[in-house]
């Protein structure tokens, strides 16, 4: 049986007359990177406060690693790590600094520890600057090194790929990729970036007007793994009995949803060789656009495309 | 306990890295090395400097033989103008003048003759110190040289008043005491209408004088005991006693038990082996004027340390990293409470070294013991201690209104807020509260004001050295009034039933609000 590091059972929370989270039932499992996403003002970053201990409870029950975190909050805050909102830390201290008195906190974290986090989100060698120094993105990175800290069952990152470049939001994917699948932590994610989110989770949650609409796994979106792989084109072209063979001989999962125009699923590298050898037949190929990713379609379908913020 | 200590030990890693510390100590030092020089300016703390022997007698012969010449030609003259009836004329009177003064003079001398050893002992001061006398003794020469048909009225009632003085300041000026001396110049001042420049001067002198009694130390201990202190406790005393059931004054008893600790303390003053804790009267007063600046800016620190210290972290943020650290609400608001009470007591300690410093550097002076009765023998503790106790003492208000910045901070205001509203409070309606008092001294809910209540030091280590005579034991008593102000009970109660009112806010705001 799956071990469950967070879970939510009928979490509410009103500001003043309005219903922020409205009966959220929400589990984490250690192991897995769910994702939680909703349109702006969806109630993510209040279920998140809620999670880690930020906001009260107006009704249900917040457990983590088995621990009501209301009656128990000492031992379940125990099994942390978190980014809540933007990353802030004592800017007039050092980050090691920073980490120090986070470990001192903690507890029981050995000194080696802290260079170990401090490599593992790369600031080494600019630990020992002043927090007010660091760009965005390495106050992100120092914030991630706090939160691992203390080797945490459960990891509540908002929106943790702010400020990053491109390069670092692979690092940072890689990195809670490693944590979850190698070290068996179990990461709550949210984000804006849809596309990168499929990336990086291996479930979904998704929240509009502070309730769960839809809960699934990233599998499920499409044919299974291909879809993490491939995409699908929208092939247009004037020849179209030719432009039909060639795709078919190239062996791409293809069909013509309308004269001339052919809806080909492929691997990302591949899109380049099939169009060379389209052109190569004398194909004239008038277009060849994406479709959008499935995580999108399906973020779209569930909450209607709009903002929720009335 | 750990995490306590663990959040304790991070606060303080934040607050000892912040410049308002570092630049406040740095305003308090400078406050109190100037308000020293000042203090040794204002107070003439000129060095002691002795006169010597061969002064002292070059001074006596060259008077001598000046002044006999002179009285000897003015007393011709003046029977030159009397024989030819010119009595009334300005230059024979002022020739009265001159003969009384030469007189009086030729009196100083002798005195100086007769208390060598004094007179050097009091330096430069004792010339200073022998004129009133010697200008009293030229009225009365002057006076008596006087034909009576040349004698006005005011002259021979101040004659009458002189005459009737006179002896008592001559049986004390025979005794040769320092004390007799400036009790004598005090009664003297009676003898001078108020407002004049010489009623000015001898105000000054006597309170170089005393100055100067303080500073001699030892050799004035047991002539202390003959001070007017001591005989007015005795006089009082035994008017208190017989006038008991009187209709002229019913003392209480603790009036009795405060007049009867005086009277032991002066005693003790007087057979301490080879201590001076006389010098208590100015060491410790200056101490207490140092220490009151001192407690001015340390007042303004705490309230900015206590003001920002939640609300800062609100509104840059870094709160965060303590609510996701495994730890309850209470501890973040202990830890941070017990650094507010580390700064505070920091300062306190910095501020009671800096006046010592400076009192012993600039001022010359050191903190002498402090005496205080208790089950009716007098007791004394270091002034070092003392002075630590009056630093505390002094920082009451401090303590208040750190809590209640700490509180505005807690409940959400801006750090900007707490700390404004703090000081506008502590250091804008503090002179408008002691105004009223002064305008309705009568009001009753004046007493609920906590201003009136931040002063324990009167109630439990008096700054008087003449009412230092506290009972320990009957400190905490519940009657006890002292200058119309507030017993210590009461201000002791009131102060903790608010304090405790802004910490419970502080704590439960801080642990129910959302952040």
């Amino acid at each position: 049986m799956e071990r469950i590091v967070l879970t939510l059972e009928k979490v509410r929370k009103s500001f003043g007359k309005r219903l922020v989270v409205d009966n959220v039932d929400l589990e984490v499992k250690a192991g897995e990177i769910l994702g939680f996403l909703g349109p702006n003002g969806a109630g993510k970053t209040t279920t998140i406060k809620i999670a880690t201990g930020f906001l009260s409870l107006d009704g249900g029950k917040v457990t983590i690693c088995g621990h009501d975190l209301i009656r128990d909050y000492e031992k379940a805050m125990q099994h942390v790590g978190g980014i809540v909102e933007n990353p802030e830390m004592y800017k007039e201290l050092t980050g090691r600094t920073n980490l120090i008195m986070y470990a001192r906190v903690q507890g029981n974290v050995p000194k080696e520890r802290i260079d170990e986090v401090l490599k593992l989100v790369g600031l080494e060698k600019r630990a020992d600057e002043k927090v007010k120094r660091y760009s965005l993105g390495m106050k992100q990175r120092i914030s991630l090194a706090q939160a691992l800290l203390h080797r945490p069952k459960l990891l509540i990152l908002d929106e943790p790929t702010n400020g990053l470049d491109p390069a670092g939001i692979r690092e940072l994917r890689d990195i809670l990729k490693s944590l979850a699948h190698n070290d068996g932590i179990g990461i709550m994610v949210s984000s804006h970036q849809l596309a990168e989110m499929q990336l990086m989770c291996d479930r979904v949650a998704i929240i509009s007007n502070g309730r769960v609409l839809g809960e699934f796994k990233i599998e499920s979106l499409s044919d299974g793994s291909r879809a993490k792989n491939h995409i699908r084109y929208i092939v247009e072209a004037e020849d179209q009995e030719n432009a039909k063979q060639v795709i078919e001989k190239s062996g791409h999962e293809m069909e013509m949803s309308a004269p001339g125009v052919f809806d080909v699923t492929l691997p990302k590298p591949e899109s380049s060789v099939l169009l060379k050898e389209l052109v190569l037949a004398d194909v004239r190929v008038t277009g060849m656009t994406t479709l959008q990713t499935s995580l999108e379609q399906a973020f779209l379908e569930i909450t209607g495309g709009g903002s929720s913020i009335e | 306990m750990n995490k306590l200590f663990a959040l304790y030990r991070n606060e303080m890693t934040k607050v000892w890295r912040r410049p308002v510390l570092y630049i406040m100590a740095l305003i308090m030092l400078a406050l109190i090395v100037g308000v020293s020089f000042l203090l040794r300016e204002v107070s003439q703390f000129a060095a002691f400097e002795p006169i010597s022997e061969l002064e002292i007698e070059a001074d006596i012969a060259g008077n001598r033989e000046h002044y006999t010449s002179v009285l000897q030609s003015t007393d011709q003259m003046l029977k030159a103008a009397e024989s030819a009836g010119r009595e009334n004329r300005p230059s024979t009177l002022s020739q009265y003048q001159q003969y009384g003064q030469a007189k009086a003079e030729l009196d100083r001398v002798d005195w100086i003759e007769s208390h060598k050893e004094l007179y050097r002992d009091l330096g430069r001061m004792g010339s200073g110190l022998l004129r009133p006398y010697t200008e009293l003794k030229a009225r009365q020469h002057t006076y008596e040289r006087k034909p009576a048909s040349v004698r006005t009225i005011e002259e021979t009632t101040a004659y009458l008043m002189l005459k009737a003085t006179l002896p008592t300041f001559e049986a004390r000026f025979e005794s040769g005491t320092l004390i007799d001396l400036i009790e004598m110049m005090n009664e003297f001042r009676n003898l001078v209408p108020n407002g004049t420049d010489e009623n000015k001067e001898i105000n000054d002198k006597v309170a170089a004088y005393e100055l100067e009694l303080a500073r001699s130390g030892a050799s004035a201990t047991k002539l202390f005991a003959l001070s007017t202190g001591y005989r007015n406790a005795l006089e009082e005393k035994a008017g208190a006693v017989t006038s008991v059931g009187s209709k002229q004054h019913v003392y209480l008893p603790s009036e009795l038990t405060d007049l009867d600790n005086n009277i032991l303390i002066y005693e003790y003053r007087a057979t301490a082996p080879g201590g001076d804790p006389i010098e208590s009267a100015t060491a410790n007063i200056y101490y207490y004027v140092l220490v009151s600046f001192a407690a001015f800016i340390i007042g303004i620190l705490v309230i900015i340390v206590a003001g920002s210290q939640i609300s800062s972290e609100r509104s840059s943020g870094s709160i965060k990293s303590l609510i996701l650290s495994p730890v309850k609400r209470w501890k973040i608001v202990t830890a941070k409470l017990l650094v507010c009470i580390t700064v505070l007591l920091a300062f306190i300690v910095l501020s009671w070294l800096i006046c010592i410093l400076s009192m012993r550097l600039i001022l010359g002076q050191s903190l002498q013991p402090y005496l205080f009765v208790r089950h009716g023998e007098v007791h004394a503790f270091g002034g070092w201690l003392y002075g630590l106790f009056t630093s505390a003492l002094q920082n009451i208000g401090s303590l208040f209104f750190m809590l209640f910045a700490f509180m505005l901070s807690s409940v959400g205001l801006s750090t900007a807020a707490s700390v404004g509203i703090s000081m506008g409070i502590r250091f804008g309606a503090q002179p408008l509260v002691f105004l009223l008092t002064s305008l309705l001294p009568n009001a009753t809910w004046m007493r609920f004001l906590p201003f009136e209540h931040f002063d324990l030091q009167h109630h439990i280590l008096p700054l008087d050295f003449t009412s230092g005579g506290i009972d320990l034991g009957r400190m905490f008593g519940a009657s006890q009034m002292d200058g119309g102000g507030s017993p210590l009970t009461f201000s002791l109660v009131w102060l903790g039933a608010l304090s405790l009112v802004m910490l419970v806010s502080s704590y439960d705001t801080f642990m129910r609000k959302d952040l």
